[in-house]
């Protein structure tokens, strides 16, 4: 399959894309606020444990140029080794695009539909997100253009809608709980959502320009830390303690936004803004899973592999949790630690073989 | 509620399947067709309330020992 047919996007488009894919799911359901009062120092920590691993990252990228992911694996560990570490990494995107597929139909289905049965949602938002990846990652770039800036601008607009309410005594004292809380919300904040730039390595060999590929990895994860650190601010300030008993912060906050008795109850329309960086993330990835797969088993396209992809995806979010509660457990507890061995574990192995394997290349030359 | 289910399986089976079929695209149907039955026979188990190993949970009885509480 020839990249050609993949189409190409440009690094604005990929900047926007990657802001509105890393701020995605972690504006409904944020781990931060294991760390109580220091969910900001959190952030910033992990923000800086994430970026080890973006650099591990951005040096496998500056090894072999125009890469994709898969082709890394193929050209480091070989045809058969590569491919079994390729089918890791595309059975970690599918599990987490069935994780965050499941997190917003949970949230859908808590917030404003109480009575529709959860399937129904999860094959809604599939069949959305199957369509989004038929048209190709052009189409999805396009999307990220319209959507991310208008959810931004909402975000920051209602942080300043519900100044009344906040209390910025509420962020003392710095830290109300241990310094170990503070520093595993950090490293759940490093994994989710800064480590999951790492699909982004399949997408960066379909930039225009590669050349310009470490620079817009780096300037969207940048563009990231105070859009987070806003939505923690702004949350802590205002729900204060309460931040322990409530599973959607960003929700809860904007319900109590109240100008005048005339500007209320305009959670609705949030939660439609967040629900369209969820269709973002989730379209990014199911999209890498379905490439990836194409081009593991040499087929000649991947337009075939969307739909039975995307019943699969249904099913497996459906089967993995029996309920809300215990997916944001495996989310806050587990997956942390899970996805280190992806996000961390096989690209850092991946590394270390290719400079083992680069040596005798480079002796034999002089 | 089962018929439903077979019903729209096969609705995705037909939007793709005969053309790759016109093609002879062999391997690319193969793929196709395993990743497709598995999500099938997932939608019939699922139906019928069978107890289907859940990936979340076996992961996280393998990494319960070494997560820090």
């Amino acid at each position: 399959m020839n990249p050609q047919q993949l189409g190409k996007i440009s690094s604005r488009q990929l900047i926007i894309l990657i802001s509105g894919y890393l701020t995605g799911s972690i504006l409904v359901v944020s781990s931060s606020f294991q760390a109580g009062n220091a969910a900001w120092l959190a952030i910033i920590l992990g923000f800086v444990e994430g970026l080890l691993f973006l650099l591990i990252y951005l040096k496998l990228c500056r090894q072999y140029p125009e890469q994709s992911l898969l082709e890394i694996n193929h050209s480091v560990f070989g045809p058969i080794l590569g491919r079994a570490v390729s089918l890791c990494y595309l059975w970690y995107f599918f599990q987490l695009s069935a994780l965050i597929l499941r997190n917003y139909g949970d949230f859908l289905n808590i917030v404003s539909y109480p009575e529709t049965p959860l399937p129904i949602l999860l094959i809604m938002g599939c069949i959305l997100t199957a369509y989004a990846v038929k048209a190709g990652i052009e189409v999805i770039a396009r999307c990220a253009t319209i959507l991310a800036p208008i959810t931004f601008f909402i975000f920051i607009l209602t942080a300043f809608l519900v100044l009344p309410q906040m209390d910025f005594s509420n962020l003392l004292p710095i830290i109300n709980k241990t310094w170990k809380d503070v520093l595993l919300a950090s490293h759940s904040i490093a994994v989710f959502p800064f480590g999951e730039i790492i699909p982004f390595l399949m997408i960066i060999p379909l930039l225009n320009k590669p050349a310009q590929a470490k620079a817009s990895l780096l300037k969207a994860y940048f563009f990231t830390l105070p859009l987070l650190l806003l939505m923690v601010l702004r949350d802590t300030a205002v729900l204060g303690p309460m931040t322990n008993i409530f599973l959607y912060h960003s929700y809860e906050t904007v319900r109590l936004i109240n100008i005048a008795q005339l500007i209320t109850r305009i959670e609705v329309s949030i939660a439609g803004s967040l629900l369209s960086l969820g269709f973002l993330k989730i379209s990014v990835l199911y999209f890498v899973v379905a490439v990836g797969l194409s081009k593991v088993f040499k087929l000649r396209s991947y337009l075939p592999l969307v739909f039975p992809l995307g019943a699969l995806l249904v099913g497996l979010s459906l089967l993995q949790f029996e309920n809300n509660v215990e997916a944001l457990e495996f989310y806050n507890k587990v997956y942390p630690y899970y996805s280190l061995f992806f996000q961390l574990f096989l690209p850092g192995l991946t590394l270390l073989v290719s400079f083992f394997r680069r040596k005798p290349a480079k002796g034999v030359k002089e | 509620m089962i018929l439903l289910i077979i019903s729209a399986f096969i609705f995705i089976a037909l939007l793709d399947v005969p053309k790759l079929w016109r093609n002879k695209h062999i391997k690319d149907l193969v793929v196709y067709l395993s990743i497709w039955s598995l999500a099938f026979l997932m939608a019939i188990l699922f139906v019928y309330d069978v107890e289907i190993p859940s990936p979340a949970k076996s992961i996280t009885r393998l990494l319960n020992p070494y997560i820090p509480k």
